[in-house]
């Protein structure tokens, strides 16, 4: 086991956990602020919460599962920030590749622990105005949690399998990464429909095969266990192809970063 | 070719496209040896460094540890210290001490807390928080802390102040009476000098001198006159075949002759001087006649 990068590890959930502890403090103000909660469910639609309403699992798993994801970006670069010092991290006792593969795993596992993090805030959050026995497994709850991990450790892949083999330089990989996540899906969602601009969606779509946003967002939520996607081609829409292909590419992406890694020169 | 030497180089060449880094280099090591490595900068000595413990690859020729590229294993027993700082800057002493207590088998903490004292570390204090002295102090401390058989240090005393300066050479000195080879670079030829057994000087990527301490300094005298006035013209000196390289400043002559410098002093004391001496060759002098000779003259100084 890597020392150094379960102390960084152990560093950013710090950080993480204090910031999702801020934002639950800032919830509870608001939800107990004179009136009623509202929550906005994964569907887009706004509902008034009563106690005749259940708390789908799946919507509490679908903002952990954002977390998540903004945090496997967080440390989907580590590799890369061991360039700074990779005179120090070489030279130790260690294949290159295992070291690699240990980076990886601390990450994943890292990763694993800020769901569980905001899932439990989640729950806390519902607990605090008195509906935690509201909160029901429903039919996307275990959807959202393979698809959701899964865009997780597709974009720590991603991101890692492009960094891994470059001096430095990380950061700005991560900061792009979501302005084109962003853009992509959203471009592809807008293009949906229009006849001159068929020849746009197909390509946007296309693209969108390696934007974990289109396998994990308000658009792509809806059409869980549906074979229509607006941001995706149709072979990639149901929920067996976006867990496989989260998982499968969060995967390749690993292994060309260690691959990278090893073959890079200080 | 020696089977034994603790490190082996054999024509070791490293391009980074068309610029040759390091040409057809071919140096050894003899176990419990120091070898100072010398050169100006840019003359490739930090590649060869890099190269040697696989954190470049060379692109011709092979560069070994006792007998074998480095792979994993060889780290239980070779240190390096980079030229610049491989901390981490976030981490503290300690976290570094720990750090390299859960690498290696041979871990001496004990040995490492001696260090931390001689060096005045604060073990609590971030390293992004310490001089670059102290960076230096910490990865000299990591380095000695296991006791490694091979030491490998790329400007090891940079930027401490004389009196640590001393303390890394007592310590580079400590190491190899114990039997570990220490290969290091320098540009503080007089640490060099105190230190090494043998000296290699590398320019623009190629060794241009190899060889013992003492048989380079044996290997030519500076025979050194000085005049009242000014210094006079020494028929036939400068191509006489036994000087190699005369030097002029001021009222001071000094010839670097190969042999017989007896016979070029009794030459010089014709033209009546205040005074004539036979010196030996410090390493300065050997390293400034191998790596180009001429010394800058400084502007306003009868230049």
């Amino acid at each position: 086991m890597n020392y150094v990068e379960v102390l960084r590890l152990r560093k950013a959930l710090t950080v993480y956990a204090i910031v999702a502890c801020a934002v639950l403090l800032l919830l509870l103000f608001i939800a107990h602020a004179p009136g009623h909660t509202i929550i906005a469910p994964s569907d887009g639609s706004h509902h008034t919460l009563t106690e005749a309403h259940a708390i789908p699992l799946s919507f509490l798993f679908f903002i952990a599962a954002w977390c998540a994801i903004i945090f496997a970006t967080v440390v989907s670069a580590n590799l890369n920030k061991e360039y700074d010092g990779v005179e120090m991290v070489w030279t130790k006792p260690i294949d290159r590749g295992l070291l690699a593969l240990q980076y990886v795993l601390l990450d994943f596992a890292a990763i694993l622990v800020a769901f569980v993090i905001a899932a439990g805030l989640c729950v806390l959050a519902v607990a605090s105005v008195g509906f935690v026995s509201h909160i029901a497994v429903d039919a996307r709850t275990v959807p959202t949690l393979v698809i959701g991990l899964g865009s997780a450790f597709m974009w720590y892949g991603l991101v890692a399998g492009i960094t891994a083999g470059m001096q430095g330089h990380g950061g700005i990989v991560v900061g792009l990464s979501w302005a084109a996540a962003f853009v992509l899906v959203s471009l592809a969602a807008a293009t949906r429909g229009g006849e001159l601009i068929h020849l746009t969606h197909t390509l946007l779509t296309i693209l969108d095969i390696f934007n974990p946003i289109a396998y994990f967002s308000s658009y792509s939520l809806s059409g869980f266990g549906a074979h229509e996607s607006p941001v995706l081609p149709q072979a990639f829409a149901g929920t067996a192809a976006r867990s496989l292909m989260t998982w499968g590419l969060g995967v390749t992406g690993c292994a060309v970063a260690i691959a990278s890694w090893k073959r890079l020169e200080a | 070719m020696n089977p034994t030497n603790a490190i082996a180089i054999r024509n070791f060449t490293k391009r980074y496209g068309s610029f040759e880094a390091v040409s057809n280099l071919t140096l050894e090591v003899e176990p419990g040896s120091i070898c100072g490595l010398l050169g100006p900068n840019g003359s490739g000595k930090t590649t060869t460094f890099k190269c040697l413990i696989g954190l470049a690859r060379p692109t011709a020729g092979t560069l070994d540890v006792e007998g074998a590229p480095v792979h994993p294993e060889t780290f239980e027993t070779l240190a390096y210290v980079p030229e610049r700082s491989a901390l981490y800057e976030w981490m503290t002493v300690a976290d570094h001490l720990e750090f390299n207590r859960r690498s290696y088998k041979t871990f001496d903490r004990k040995r490492a807390e001696e260090l931390v004292d001689l060096f005045r570390l604060e073990r609590k204090k971030k390293v992004g928080k310490l001089s670059k002295g102290q960076h230096t102090a910490v990865a000299l401390v990591l380095a000695f802390s296991f006791r490694p058989r091979i030491l490998i240090l790329d400007e090891p005393a940079s930027g401490l102040d004389p009196v640590f300066q001393r303390v890394v050479l007592d310590l580079i000195i400590e190491a190899a009476s114990t039997g570990s080879t220490v290969v290091f670079s320098s540009h503080q030829i007089g640490q060099v000098e105190r230190a090494a057994d043998r000296v290699a000087i590398l320019k623009n990527g190629k060794l241009i001198v190899d060889g013992t301490v003492d048989t380079l300094k044996g290997s030519e005298k500076i025979v050194e006159a000085i005049f009242d006035q000014s210094v006079p013209e020494v028929a036939g000196l400068s191509t006489d075949p036994r000087v190699r390289r005369i030097e002029r400043s001021g009222r001071i002559l000094r010839a670097y002759v190969k042999e017989d410098s007896d016979g070029i002093a009794r030459r010089l004391s014709e033209f009546s001087p205040k005074n004539v001496s036979v010196l030996d060759l410090n390493l300065e002098d050997i390293f400034i006649n191998a790596v180009g000779g001429e010394i800058p003259s400084i502007p306003g100084e009868g230049s």
